[in-house]
């Protein structure tokens, strides 16, 4: 059982041992620093808050991925719905400014020009074809680890990388 | 350059990304995150006050970042009946 609660410092070498990767999956699928920071936050809050929805059939990292992923899809979501309501763009569509490009901090000047047109395309993505593009291009993990933070079959993460590389 | 192998090119960029080091002051934040209250955010939440807050959001007024902010700018139930707060 991964209960923290009693554990303070148990607690603390967690986050510190896993924060990093949590941090630059986040930071790949919602492509903003700020925001990246909050959800990672509110992971590591969730895991201390609801240990018993681990329920060890899977490795420790892959239940705390699971969770990123969830928290970035959520995200995502309200950011879309939200953009959907704003009232500025029904009454003047035209002050509406188009989101920044994303210039992720990890990328050397050299690269930042393909790197760039990769993200832009990667918006394009689907909601699951994104998840399973960032898992295995940017995350170097493989089709089984994808499939379990997914839960879906292997099957269906080689499909929707094979369709993710189509657009 | 031909176009497959340029397309190749960008696709392979995303295995050059770096990985980043999150904030060093991250284990202070969540610690903070978990002395706030969960109630008052559900219990707000259940009201529909984020609809409210994507409509004030939408609005241009950015101090609603808190449930208590959020209840006590928009006039305690207005908001709720209305559905709609234009931020004033």
């Amino acid at each position: 059982m991964l209960n923290f609660r009693d554990d303070p410092a148990a607690f603390r070498a967690f986050i510190t041992e896993h924060r990093d990767r949590v941090f630059n999956l986040v930071l790949n699928k919602v492509q903003q620093l700020e925001d990246a920071e909050e959800i990672t936050q509110d992971v590591f809050v969730d895991v201390f808050r609801k240990p018993d929805t681990f329920r060890g059939e899977s490795a420790v990292s892959t239940w705390l991925y699971r969770i990123a992923v969830n928290k970035c899809i959520d995200h995502l979501r309200k950011q879309q719905s939200r953009s959907r309501f704003t009232l500025t763009r029904l009454f003047s569509p035209a002050e509406v400014a188009e989101p920044k490009e994303f210039i992720h901090p990890g990328i050397l000047s050299e690269n930042r020009e393909k790197a760039g047109l990769l993200f832009k395309a990667m918006k394009q993505l689907p909601g699951k074809q994104h998840t399973a593009w960032v898992l295995s291009e940017m995350e170097n993990m493989s089709y089984k680890e994808i499939s379990e933070i997914m839960n879906v079959s292997l099957s269906s993460v080689e499909s929707l990388l094979f369709r993710a590389r189509q657009i | 350059m031909d176009k497959e192998k340029w397309i190749e090119e960008i696709l392979q960029s995303a295995k050059a990304v770096q990985p980043v080091p999150s904030n060093a002051f991250m284990i202070t934040r969540i610690e903070a995150k978990l002395q706030q209250p969960v109630v008052l955010n559900k219990i707000t939440a259940a009201m529909g006050i984020c609809f409210c807050r994507n409509i004030a959001g939408a609005a241009g007024n950015e101090h609603i970042h808190t449930s208590q902010s959020r209840t006590t700018k928009s006039g305690g139930c207005t908001a709720i009946d209305t559905g709609i707060w234009l931020g004033q």
